[in-house]
């Protein structure tokens, strides 16, 4: 009953007309973002960063959040009609989306997708709002020790989950560490890796540092390719789906959304994985395999479900313990740091209206992006329309303002600079971003957690083998590891990683 | 023997040493109190052993297979190249010359060199963007962007 009360209260801060329009704007701009390539949700979210300032801290969160969940809706659609993932979630989706699309069955493509991502938005709700409570009462047993283990593991999961090479994530996620502990040390104030510049002392901004790796550095790689893009419309076609499809993607979605469920919830999994993972899946279990590929309903109603409740479910460990479990998360985490929200198994107790706002406006936002998402396809089309030749310019500017609007530091600009150089050379050498952005966040609670557990162990690192759930934890982290290094296991690692 | 592997390997472990060196520097501390530098120390550490694995592998890797990680080579390198430039160029300018102007140059120059558009479409297009981003961004959402030397000096701050 308690649990209904907190619900009715969030449902009462979502559906307030501010609250409802920050949620509005959030989802309509998520879509856009999702419908477009070269600008991910982290990219528009930082943009937006600075613009959240002057608006209170729920509604802040409700926009950022609706951004995040918005793209995976809108991924879909030009992945399916014109086999363009605006968002890298979707990319799975291009395989037999676009098939069914040239077949006359782009409407049946994109309702199974609405529905698919509606249904898993919907339980991963119900599943964070069970969930969460169950896990702060777990957190609140956690001390350094845990939440070291802990995001030693998250950063072991990205490194394993990811398309790179282990070893060349473990270099990524070490190389973000380091990043994040540049500036004024928390505990002895000596100042780190700044060599003589003022504006180090404070640290490296994080918006100038995902603006650079994930928006700069993408239009880089995009112009390698040119600036000359074909748009084919396709024709929708009927947006109901037959009985035969009904029964071909129902399960898919379960499965999908339980899948997508789970993984979000990781630190480290996240939105792409999962669709990757459920492709993967749906394709092992089905009867006829060789369908996957030309157009099989159960390769879009899958991933899609699946990316949908990831995206989720991994505000759950966001929300309870504090630790962002993917980049775009790790953004949200700085927006929540900056408007001074306690982040962590407290937030809960201390700001109920941000927590359960957040989480109503998640539903309210899930009925929105339905309700808009049909109908507006023809919109987004238009949009993709938009010459790559004019769109890269105004997304390069609105990096640029997004990182100076922030801090207000020319400074900031080269950052942003040197990490879109920096991130389309790695990149071409097969590296990804990923997991140094997650190194980059958790870095500072990294140390500051290590240091914390070794002081209250006498300088014992013991204490994460003698504490049950550091030691799972730890021994969680080893076994990937180790099983990373056992070629047959890696290479079947890179083939549901690669596969699609 | 794979060259990209072991470039990246020696890079790697350069910083991986420069990092060892780094915490050694700042102070390892106690056991029982980690100093300042702990975590660079053990990082780099850690980055050294990395770059020496990466090593092997490329070592041992048949030359000139390149690995299933690596995307596939990219495109001519000149529109990213006008691009940095750009950005460089931009970010020297925007303090003195002011949001509106530098704005305008940018999207112009970058209309007319990668889009490939004619002047006259590309200095129009430009200045409207500039203008509109300004009035969303500055106007609309109350960022914070700079007005210019000019603009200040003429206006005050």
């Amino acid at each position: 009953m308690e649990l209904l009360g907190q619900l009715g209260t969030g449902f009462a801060v979502a559906l307030s007309p501010d609250n409802l329009l920050y949620c509005f704007v959030g989802v309509l701009i998520g879509t856009l973002v999702g419908v477009l390539p070269g600008i991910g949700p982290i990219a528009a979210m930082s943009l937006l960063l600075p613009a959240t300032f002057a608006i209170p801290p729920t509604g802040a969160v409700i926009m950022l959040a609706g951004i995040y969940y918005g793209s995976m809706y809108g991924g879909s659609t030009t992945s399916i009609l014109v086999r363009i993932p605006g968002e890298a979630a979707s990319v799975v989706t291009c395989l037999d989306g676009h098939e069914m699309a040239k077949q006359g069955r782009a409407g049946a493509a994109l309702f199974v997708a609405a529905i698919g991502s509606f249904f898993a938005g919907t339980v991963a709700l119900v599943g964070l709002i069970l969930v969460a409570p169950l896990m702060i009462t777990v957190a609140l047993a956690f001390g350094p020790a845990e939440y070291c283990a802990l995001m030693l593991l998250g950063l072991c999961l990205i490194a394993y989950l990811s398309q790179a090479s282990v070893i060349k994530s473990l270099v990524m996620a070490g190389i973000g560490l380091v990043l994040g502990l540049v500036g004024i040390d928390s505990i002895n104030a000596l100042p780190r890796l700044t060599f003589d510049r003022l504006e180090l002392l404070d640290g490296i901004g994080l918006v100038p540092v995902v603006m650079g790796l994930f928006g700069v550095a993408e239009i880089f790689k995009n112009l390698e390719q040119g600036t000359d893009r074909t748009v084919v419309e396709s024709k929708v076609g009927r947006l109901w789906l037959t009985s035969t499809d009904w029964i071909q993607s129902r399960w898919a979605i379960v499965r999908g959304t339980a899948l997508g469920f789970v993984l979000g919830i990781l630190p480290g999994g996240g939105a792409v994985i999962s669709s990757f993972v459920s492709y993967a899946m749906e394709r092992r279990l089905s009867k006829t395999p060789e369908r996957f590929g030309k157009g099989a309903i159960e390769g879009v109603a899958g991933p899609e479900a699946a990316n949908n409740a990831a995206a989720g479910s991994a505000f759950i460990p966001l929300m309870t313990l504090g630790i962002p479990p993917n980049a775009v998360l790790a953004l949200l985490l700085g927006a929540l740091i900056i408007h001074n929200v306690p982040v962590g198994p407290t937030m809960i107790t201390q700001r109920p209206d941000l927590f359960w706002g957040v989480v109503a406006s998640m539903y309210v936002g899930n009925v929105m992006l339905l309700v808009l998402n049909l109908p507006l396809i023809g919109l987004w089309v238009k949009c993709l329309q938009v010459p790559y030749g004019i769109l890269f310019p105004l997304i390069l500017l609105f990096c640029c303002i997004g990182v100076y609007a922030t801090s207000g530091q020319i400074f900031d600009l080269y950052v942003m600079i040197a990490f879109g150089i920096g991130g389309w050379l790695v990149a071409r050498w097969g590296y990804e971003p990923a997991p140094l952005v997650l190194g980059f966040v958790l870095g500072p609670m990294f140390e500051n957690n290590l240091r914390k557990a070794l002081i209250l162990s006498r300088g014992s690192w013991m204490t994460f083998i003698e504490r049950p759930i550091s030691a799972f934890f730890v021994l969680a982290s080893a076994i990937i590891l180790a099983t990373a290094l056992v070629p047959w296991i890696n290479a079947k690692r890179k083939e549901i990683a690669v596969e699609g | 023997m794979r060259i990209p592997d072991l470039v990246a390997a020696v890079a790697i472990a350069g910083l991986g040493a420069f990092l060892v060196r780094e915490g050694r520097e700042l102070g390892l501390g106690e056991p029982t109190e980690p100093g300042s530098g702990f975590m660079f120390w053990w990082i780099g550490a850690a980055m050294i052993l990395a770059g020496g694995a990466l090593g092997v592998t490329g070592l041992l890797a048949p030359a000139g297979r390149q690995p299933a990680d690596m995307p596939p080579a990219g495109g001519p390198l000149a529109q990213p190249l006008i691009g940095i430039v750009a950005l460089v160029g931009y970010a020297l300018a925007l303090q003195p010359l002011g949001f509106i102007p530098t704005s305008a140059a940018l999207l112009a120059g970058l209309f007319t060199f990668v889009g490939r558009y004619r002047w006259h479409v590309s200095i129009p297009m430009g200045v409207a963007g500039a203008f509109l981003c300004w009035f969303l961004f500055a106007r609309l959402l109350g960022s914070n962007l700079p007005a210019g030397i000019l603009v200040n000096t003429m206006f005050g701050n």
